[in-house]
C-alpha cells in the first residue's frame, strides 16, 4: 500500500464506524519488545539501529496480518508525511524525529502498526473504535506470538520484557482508551471524576488540550503500572473504570437534556452556527466546536451519521492532514483559512439542530454502576 | 530523575503546562518521580559492560542502554521499581514459543555437532540414529514456522 492510499481511506476506529463510541472513541493498546544483546534505539549506535531494522524489518512484513499493508522506512517519507502518521497515531513524534533507522508496518485497515526502533526495538501497536480493549489486545497478542518464534526478545523471568525505559518493565503494555467527556467538563464534575481515577492508580490526560482544559473535551485514561501484575488483570481494572467513567459522562448529558435543557439546546446551536459559518478557525476553537456538535449528534439533534462526521473532522483538520490537503506547506493563518473552509465544506448539508427527537433519548436511560466519588 | 520525554508524553506529562493540569487532576497524589530519594551517597559509578551505560546517564535521560544494564544496575534499578509498579515482580505473558524455538534451535545444533563426531570415529550406527533424530527435529522445526 502506498502513502497516498494510506492517507486516502481513514481506518475505522478514525471515523467511528463502530456504533458504541459515542463516550468511548477508541481502544489502543501497544506492547514494548525489544532484542537480546543489542543497546536500545536510544543508546545504540545508527549501524547498530539498522541492523535491528534489517532482522526485523522482513518479519513484519512478512506476517500474513500485514498483507497488502504499508510498509516503509520513516527515512524515505517526507516530514510532512511522517507528521500525518503521527497524527494518525500510527508512529510516535519521536520516532518521526529520528527516522534513520526507523520503519513502520501498518495493516490495511489500519487498525494493527508495528514500530521499529523508537523507543523501543519494536513496538506493536492496535487501535479500535468504542470499548474493546480485549479485542485489540487479543490481536496484538497473536501477532506477538507469531514473532517471537523469530525474534530473540530481551525477557527475563523476574522483570519480565525488558525496555528501554523501566516504566514500561515486565508486560511492556500500555492499555488506554480516548473518552469524550463534555457533559462531564461542562457539569464541573470532571475534576472529581479523574481525581478518582488517578487515585485507583490510573493515568489520565487531556487530548488536544495546553493548560488546565482538554480542548474537544477528550480525555485519555491509561495504566500507569506495567509490572507486577498480568495482561488481563491490568486490562480488567482499566476497562472496569472506564465503563464507570463512561456511565458518569452518560448520565451527565441526560441530565443536561433534563434539566438544563435550553442552555444545551443554545450551546449546540452556537457551535453548530460558528461551524457553519466561521471563516477562520484555529484548532482550539474548531475542537471546542465539533466537541459540543459531537454532544448534539449523540443525544439527538442531528441526524444518524453526524458523529462520525465530527471524528473525521477531528482527524482532517489536524495541521499535518490539513497542509496534505491543501497539497502544500501552509503559514498558521493560512492554515486557519483551510480549516474553516474544510468544515464548512463538510458540514454544509448538515440541518439546524433539531429538538423534537430529544425525548427519546431521556426515556432510554438505564442508569448503570456508579463510580465511586467522594 | 528525569522521566524518560516520550513515556512522559504517553502518559500525558507533555510540559510544564501540562505538568499543571496533571498536578489540577491528581492534586494530593502526584506519583513519586523515580529514584528521588536523597540517599543517594553511594553512587554507583560502575558502567554496563555490554553497551557502556552509566547510572548517571539513567539520572539524565531516565532511559537504559541496554537489555544488560538491568542485571548491570539491579539494586538501583529494584529501589525505583517500587514507586514505579504495582509489583516488582513479573506475573504476565512468557514468551514460550520464543523458549521453545530456542530450545530447538540449541537441540538441532547439538544434535549435529554429535552426528559430525560420531561420523568422524566412524560410530555408524550412533550417526544413524541421531540422524533420525535430527530429520525429526528439523521437521518439527519447519512446522512451527509455517
Ligand atoms: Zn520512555
Ligand atoms: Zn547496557
Amino acid at each position: 500500500m502506498r502513502f497516498s492510499t494510506l492517507v486516502k481511506h481513514p481506518a475505522d476506529w478514525m471515523t467511528g464506524k463502530s456504533k458504541d463510541n459515542a463516550v468511548v472513541i477508541t481502544s489502543r493498546i501497544r506492547l514494548a519488545r525489544n532484542l537480546e544483546g543489542v543497546s536500545f534505539p536510544g543508546w545504540a549506535k545508527k549501524a547498530e539501529r539498522k541492523k535491528v531494522m534489517e532482522s526485523i524489518f522482513p518479519n513484519l512484513t512478512a506476517l500474513k496480518q500485514m498483507d497488502k499493508g504499508f510498509a516503509q522506512e520513516l527515512s524515505n517519507l517526507t516530514s510532512l508525511e511522517k507528521q500525518v502518521l503521527v497524527e494518525r497515531h500510527l508512529i510516535s513524534r519521536e520516532q518521526a524525529a529520528r527516522s534513520e533507522g526507523c520503519a513502520a508496518v501498518v495493516n490495511r485497515k489500519q487498525s494493527l502498526s508495528l514500530m521499529i526502533n523508537e523507543e523501543d526495538h519494536l513496538r506493536i501497536q492496535s487501535i479500535r473504535s468504542g470499548m474493546h480493549l480485549r479485542e485489540a489486545y487479543k490481536l496484538i497478542n497473536k501477532v506477538d506470538q507469531e514473532l517471537e518464534t523469530k525474534l530473540c526478545y530481551a525477557f527475563d523471568e523476574k522483570l519480565g520484557y525488558l525496555t528501554a525505559c523501566p516504566t514500561n518493565l515486565g508486560t511492556g503494555m500500555r492499555a488506554s482508551a480516548m473518552l469524550h467527556l463534555p457533559a462531564l467538563v461542562i457539569t464541573e464534575q470532571i475534576g472529581q471524576v479523574l481525581q478518582a481515577v488517578n487515585k485507583i492508580g490510573l493515568a489520565v490526560r487531556g487530548l488536544f488540550g495546553e493548560g488546565t482544559e482538554s480542548l474537544g473535551h477528550m480525555f485519555q485514561i491509561s495504566n500507569q503500572s506495567t509490572l507486577g501484575e498480568s495482561e488481563e488483570v491490568i486490562i480488567d481494572r482499566l476497562e472496569r473504570v472506564i465503563k464507570q467513567v463512561a456511565t458518569h459522562e452518560r448520565n451527565a448529558r441526560l441530565k443536561m437534556l433534563e434539566e438544563d435543557r435550553d442552555a444545551l439546546t443554545d450551546k449546540v446551536s452556537r457551535a453548530y452556527g460558528l461551524l457553519r459559518f466561521a471563516h477562520i478557525f484555529d484548532s482550539k476553537e474548531a475542537f471546542a466546536h465539533i466537541s459540543l456538535l459531537r454532544l448534539g449528534a449523540d443525544l439527538g439533534y442531528f441526524p444518524d451519521g453526524t458523529m462520525e462526521k465530527c471524528d473525521s473532522l477531528m482527524m482532517e483538520i489536524q495541521p499535518a492532514h490539513l497542509q496534505l490537503y491543501a497539497g502544500k506547506e501552509l503559514e498558521p493563518e493560512k492554515r486557519d483559512l483551510i480549516r474553516a473552509e474544510i468544515i464548512r465544506d463538510q458540514l454544509q448539508n448538515l440541518d439546524p439542530p433539531a429538538t423534537s427527537n430529544l425525548d427519546n433519548k431521556v426515556e432510554g436511560n438505564d442508569a448503570g454502576d456508579e463510580l465511586p466519588i467522594e | 530523575m528525569n522521566m524518560c520525554e516520550s513515556c512522559a508524553d504517553e502518559q500525558g506529562i507533555t510540559s510544564l503546562e501540562d505538568f499543571k493540569l496533571a498536578d489540577f487532576l491528581i492534586s494530593d497524589e502526584t506519583p513519586k518521580m523515580v529514584g528521588d530519594s536523597n540517599a543517594d551517597a553511594t553512587v554507583n559509578l560502575s558502567e554496563c559492560s555490554e553497551c557502556g551505560f552509566t547510572l548517571e546517564d539513567l539520572r539524565k535521560i531516565g532511559r537504559l542502554g541496554c537489555s544488560s544494564c538491568y542485571s548491570q544496575f539491579t539494586s538501583d534499578i529494584q529501589r525505583m521499581l517500587k514507586n514505579m509498579h504495582r509489583g516488582v515482580e513479573h506475573k504476565g505473558k512468557v514468551p514460550t514459543g520464543m523458549i521453545d524455538a530456542m530450545n530447538l534451535r540449541k537441540k538441532i545444533s547439538n544434535l549435529k555437532a554429535a552426528l559430525n563426531k560420531a561420523v568422524k570415529s566412524e560410530n555408524y550406527e550412533k550417526a544413524a540414529t541421531l540422524r533420525d533424530e535430527l530429520v525429526k527435529m528439523e521437521k518439527l522445526q519447519t512446522e512451527e514456522v509455517s
